[in-house]
Protein backbone atom coordinates (compact mmCIF):
# COMPACT_ATOMS: atom_id res chain seq x y z
CA UNK A 1 0.00 0.00 0.00
CA UNK A 2 1.19 3.59 -0.54
CA UNK A 3 2.32 5.51 2.50
CA UNK A 4 -0.55 7.32 4.23
CA UNK A 5 -0.06 10.28 6.56
CA UNK A 6 -2.07 12.44 8.95
CA UNK A 7 -1.21 15.18 11.42
CA UNK A 8 -2.86 17.19 14.14
CA UNK A 9 -0.89 20.33 13.34
CA UNK A 10 0.32 22.37 16.31
CA UNK A 11 -2.05 22.22 19.27
CA UNK A 12 -2.30 23.81 22.68
CA UNK A 13 -1.33 21.01 25.07
CA UNK A 14 -4.55 20.68 27.05
CA UNK A 15 -7.33 18.10 27.35
CA UNK A 16 -8.63 19.02 23.88
CA UNK A 17 -5.50 17.36 22.45
CA UNK A 18 -7.28 14.01 22.77
CA UNK A 19 -10.04 15.08 20.38
CA UNK A 20 -7.45 16.13 17.81
CA UNK A 21 -5.45 12.92 18.30
CA UNK A 22 -8.49 10.72 17.69
CA UNK A 23 -9.47 12.84 14.67
CA UNK A 24 -5.97 12.41 13.21
CA UNK A 25 -6.18 8.64 13.76
CA UNK A 26 -9.52 8.55 11.94
CA UNK A 27 -7.95 10.50 9.06
CA UNK A 28 -5.04 8.03 8.94
CA UNK A 29 -7.38 5.01 8.75
CA UNK A 30 -9.47 6.72 6.08
CA UNK A 31 -6.30 6.96 3.98
CA UNK A 32 -5.07 3.46 4.96
CA UNK A 33 -8.28 1.48 5.04
CA UNK A 34 -6.63 -1.95 4.68
CA UNK A 35 -4.93 -1.77 8.10
CA UNK A 36 -6.27 -4.61 10.26
CA UNK A 37 -8.60 -3.77 13.17
CA UNK A 38 -6.29 -5.40 15.72
CA UNK A 39 -3.29 -3.36 14.60
CA UNK A 40 -5.42 -0.21 14.61
CA UNK A 41 -6.68 -0.84 18.13
CA UNK A 42 -3.24 -1.39 19.66
CA UNK A 43 -1.71 1.56 17.81
CA UNK A 44 -4.59 3.84 18.91
CA UNK A 45 -4.18 2.73 22.52
CA UNK A 46 -0.47 3.56 22.45
CA UNK A 47 -0.93 6.93 20.73
CA UNK A 48 -3.66 7.96 23.17
CA UNK A 49 -1.56 6.98 26.20
CA UNK A 50 1.45 8.98 25.05
CA UNK A 51 -0.81 11.98 24.32
CA UNK A 52 -2.33 11.75 27.79
CA UNK A 53 1.13 11.44 29.32
CA UNK A 54 2.30 14.62 27.58
CA UNK A 55 -0.77 16.56 28.75
CA UNK A 56 -0.60 15.25 32.33
CA UNK A 57 3.11 14.72 32.97
CA UNK A 58 4.85 16.64 30.19
CA UNK A 59 6.35 19.31 32.37
CA UNK A 60 4.05 22.12 31.30
CA UNK A 61 4.06 21.48 27.56
CA UNK A 62 2.48 24.45 25.81
CA UNK A 63 2.39 23.12 22.27
CA UNK A 64 2.20 19.58 20.95
CA UNK A 65 2.09 18.18 17.43
CA UNK A 66 1.41 14.59 16.34
CA UNK A 67 2.41 13.20 12.94
CA UNK A 68 1.12 9.77 11.90
CA UNK A 69 2.12 7.48 9.05
CA UNK A 70 1.18 4.01 7.81
CA UNK A 71 2.53 1.84 5.02
CA UNK A 72 2.45 -1.84 4.13
CA UNK A 73 4.69 -2.82 7.02
CA UNK A 74 4.56 -0.33 9.84
CA UNK A 75 2.44 2.19 11.74
CA UNK A 76 4.38 5.18 13.06
CA UNK A 77 3.63 8.17 15.25
CA UNK A 78 5.82 11.06 16.31
CA UNK A 79 4.91 13.55 19.02
CA UNK A 80 6.88 16.73 19.61
CA UNK A 81 6.08 19.04 22.49
CA UNK A 82 7.55 22.08 24.20
CA UNK A 83 7.38 20.91 27.82
CA UNK A 84 10.17 20.31 30.31
CA UNK A 85 9.53 16.62 29.77
CA UNK A 86 10.10 13.75 32.12
CA UNK A 87 13.00 11.70 33.38
CA UNK A 88 13.74 9.19 30.58
CA UNK A 89 14.18 6.44 33.15
CA UNK A 90 10.43 6.64 33.85
CA UNK A 91 9.72 5.09 30.48
CA UNK A 92 12.27 2.32 30.88
CA UNK A 93 10.84 1.46 34.31
CA UNK A 94 7.18 1.50 33.28
CA UNK A 95 5.47 -1.82 33.87
CA UNK A 96 1.91 -2.88 34.54
CA UNK A 97 0.90 -2.50 38.19
CA UNK A 98 -1.15 -5.03 40.12
CA UNK A 99 -4.64 -5.42 38.71
CA UNK A 100 -6.32 -3.75 41.70
CA UNK A 101 -4.41 -0.47 41.37
CA UNK A 102 -6.16 2.52 39.85
CA UNK A 103 -3.23 4.32 38.22
CA UNK A 104 0.18 3.83 36.66
CA UNK A 105 -0.71 1.80 33.57
CA UNK A 106 -0.38 4.35 30.77
CA UNK A 107 3.19 3.99 29.55
CA UNK A 108 3.25 0.25 30.22
CA UNK A 109 0.18 -0.10 27.99
CA UNK A 110 1.88 1.93 25.26
CA UNK A 111 5.00 -0.24 25.46
CA UNK A 112 2.95 -3.45 25.33
CA UNK A 113 1.03 -2.26 22.27
CA UNK A 114 4.11 -1.25 20.27
CA UNK A 115 7.31 -2.74 18.92
CA UNK A 116 9.30 0.43 19.62
CA UNK A 117 8.70 3.41 21.89
CA UNK A 118 11.43 6.03 22.15
CA UNK A 119 11.49 9.20 24.20
CA UNK A 120 14.11 11.92 23.75
CA UNK A 121 14.63 15.26 25.37
CA UNK A 122 15.49 17.87 22.76
CA UNK A 123 17.00 21.32 23.32
CA UNK A 124 13.55 22.91 22.92
CA UNK A 125 11.22 20.16 24.11
CA UNK A 126 10.63 16.45 23.73
CA UNK A 127 10.09 13.89 21.04
CA UNK A 128 8.29 10.56 21.26
CA UNK A 129 8.55 8.00 18.44
CA UNK A 130 6.09 5.09 18.34
CA UNK A 131 6.31 2.17 15.93
CA UNK A 132 4.13 -0.88 15.51
CA UNK A 133 4.93 -3.53 12.89
CA UNK A 134 1.70 -4.63 11.26
CA UNK A 135 0.77 -8.20 12.15
CA UNK A 136 -1.89 -8.47 9.46
CA UNK B 1 -17.69 15.52 25.74
CA UNK B 2 -18.65 12.16 27.13
CA UNK B 3 -22.19 11.62 28.38
CA UNK B 4 -23.28 9.03 30.90
CA UNK B 5 -26.73 7.50 30.49
CA UNK B 6 -27.81 6.18 33.87
CA UNK B 7 -30.89 4.08 34.64
CA UNK B 8 -32.11 1.79 37.34
CA UNK B 9 -32.93 -1.73 36.17
CA UNK B 10 -34.16 -4.19 38.75
CA UNK B 11 -31.92 -3.74 41.75
CA UNK B 12 -28.97 -2.40 39.79
CA UNK B 13 -27.82 0.89 38.35
CA UNK B 14 -26.76 0.69 34.72
CA UNK B 15 -24.25 3.30 33.60
CA UNK B 16 -23.61 3.72 29.87
CA UNK B 17 -20.72 5.99 28.85
CA UNK B 18 -21.33 7.51 25.42
CA UNK B 19 -18.08 8.45 23.70
CA UNK B 20 -14.64 8.01 25.23
CA UNK B 21 -13.95 6.90 28.79
CA UNK B 22 -10.60 8.67 28.95
CA UNK B 23 -8.63 10.94 31.26
CA UNK B 24 -11.24 13.69 30.84
CA UNK B 25 -14.27 11.50 31.54
CA UNK B 26 -12.72 9.14 34.10
CA UNK B 27 -13.12 11.43 37.17
CA UNK B 28 -16.75 12.09 36.19
CA UNK B 29 -17.42 8.37 35.94
CA UNK B 30 -15.63 7.67 39.23
CA UNK B 31 -17.72 10.22 41.14
CA UNK B 32 -20.89 8.91 39.49
CA UNK B 33 -20.12 5.42 40.82
CA UNK B 34 -19.29 6.84 44.26
CA UNK B 35 -22.60 8.73 44.37
CA UNK B 36 -24.50 5.66 43.20
CA UNK B 37 -22.93 3.45 45.84
CA UNK B 38 -23.38 6.09 48.55
CA UNK B 39 -27.08 6.26 47.67
CA UNK B 40 -27.34 2.55 48.47
CA UNK B 41 -27.28 1.21 44.91
CA UNK B 42 -24.38 -1.18 45.31
CA UNK B 43 -25.01 -3.29 42.19
CA UNK B 44 -23.58 -1.44 39.20
CA UNK B 45 -23.50 -2.55 35.57
CA UNK B 46 -21.20 -0.69 33.21
CA UNK B 47 -22.68 -0.89 29.70
CA UNK B 48 -19.92 -0.35 27.13
CA UNK B 49 -22.21 -0.55 24.10
CA UNK B 50 -21.70 3.14 23.23
CA UNK B 51 -18.11 3.51 24.47
CA UNK B 52 -15.76 3.94 21.55
CA UNK B 53 -12.49 4.09 23.51
CA UNK B 54 -11.04 3.65 26.98
CA UNK B 55 -7.60 4.70 28.19
CA UNK B 56 -5.56 3.93 31.30
CA UNK B 57 -7.37 6.63 33.29
CA UNK B 58 -10.76 5.23 32.33
CA UNK B 59 -9.61 1.73 33.17
CA UNK B 60 -8.34 2.94 36.54
CA UNK B 61 -11.73 4.46 37.25
CA UNK B 62 -13.43 1.14 36.43
CA UNK B 63 -11.08 -0.66 38.84
CA UNK B 64 -11.80 2.01 41.47
CA UNK B 65 -15.53 1.65 40.91
CA UNK B 66 -15.31 -2.11 41.37
CA UNK B 67 -13.47 -1.65 44.66
CA UNK B 68 -15.99 0.96 45.87
CA UNK B 69 -18.93 -1.35 45.11
CA UNK B 70 -17.32 -4.42 46.64
CA UNK B 71 -16.39 -2.58 49.82
CA UNK B 72 -20.08 -2.24 50.58
CA UNK B 73 -21.03 -5.76 49.53
CA UNK B 74 -21.95 -4.90 45.96
CA UNK B 75 -20.38 -5.46 42.57
CA UNK B 76 -19.52 -3.70 39.33
CA UNK B 77 -20.06 -5.79 36.23
CA UNK B 78 -19.18 -4.96 32.66
CA UNK B 79 -21.34 -5.68 29.63
CA UNK B 80 -21.29 -5.24 25.85
CA UNK B 81 -17.52 -4.84 25.65
CA UNK B 82 -16.05 -5.04 22.17
CA UNK B 83 -13.28 -3.90 19.89
CA UNK B 84 -10.66 -1.54 21.20
CA UNK B 85 -12.19 -1.41 24.70
CA UNK B 86 -11.80 -5.16 25.16
CA UNK B 87 -8.27 -4.98 23.73
CA UNK B 88 -7.41 -2.61 26.61
CA UNK B 89 -8.74 -5.12 29.16
CA UNK B 90 -6.71 -7.97 27.65
CA UNK B 91 -3.56 -5.88 27.25
CA UNK B 92 -3.62 -5.05 30.96
CA UNK B 93 -4.73 -8.56 32.09
CA UNK B 94 -7.88 -7.03 33.60
CA UNK B 95 -9.79 -9.55 31.49
CA UNK B 96 -8.84 -11.93 34.32
CA UNK B 97 -10.54 -9.68 36.90
CA UNK B 98 -13.69 -8.76 35.01
CA UNK B 99 -16.03 -11.17 33.32
CA UNK B 100 -17.46 -9.45 30.25
CA UNK B 101 -21.19 -10.16 29.95
CA UNK B 102 -22.55 -10.16 26.41
CA UNK B 103 -25.57 -8.09 27.43
CA UNK B 104 -26.80 -5.91 30.29
CA UNK B 105 -29.57 -8.44 30.94
CA UNK B 106 -27.06 -11.23 31.45
CA UNK B 107 -24.95 -9.05 33.75
CA UNK B 108 -28.07 -8.26 35.80
CA UNK B 109 -29.19 -11.87 35.91
CA UNK B 110 -25.92 -13.55 36.83
CA UNK B 111 -25.59 -14.82 40.38
CA UNK B 112 -23.41 -12.76 42.70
Amino acid sequence: MPRAEASTGELAADNAVLDAVHAALRALWAAASEVDAGDRALFEIAVAEVAANIVQHGGGAAVVVLDLAADGEVLEARFRDTGAGMEPAVLAAAELPDVDLEAGRGLAMAKAALDELHYERLSDGNQWTLRRIRRA
Amino acid sequence: MTDFDTRIDGGAVVIRPVGRLDMVAAPVFRSLVDQTVAAGNVQVVLDFSATEFIDSSGLGAVVGGLKAARQVGGDLRIACVSGTVWTVFTLTTLDKVFRAYPSVEEALGAPG
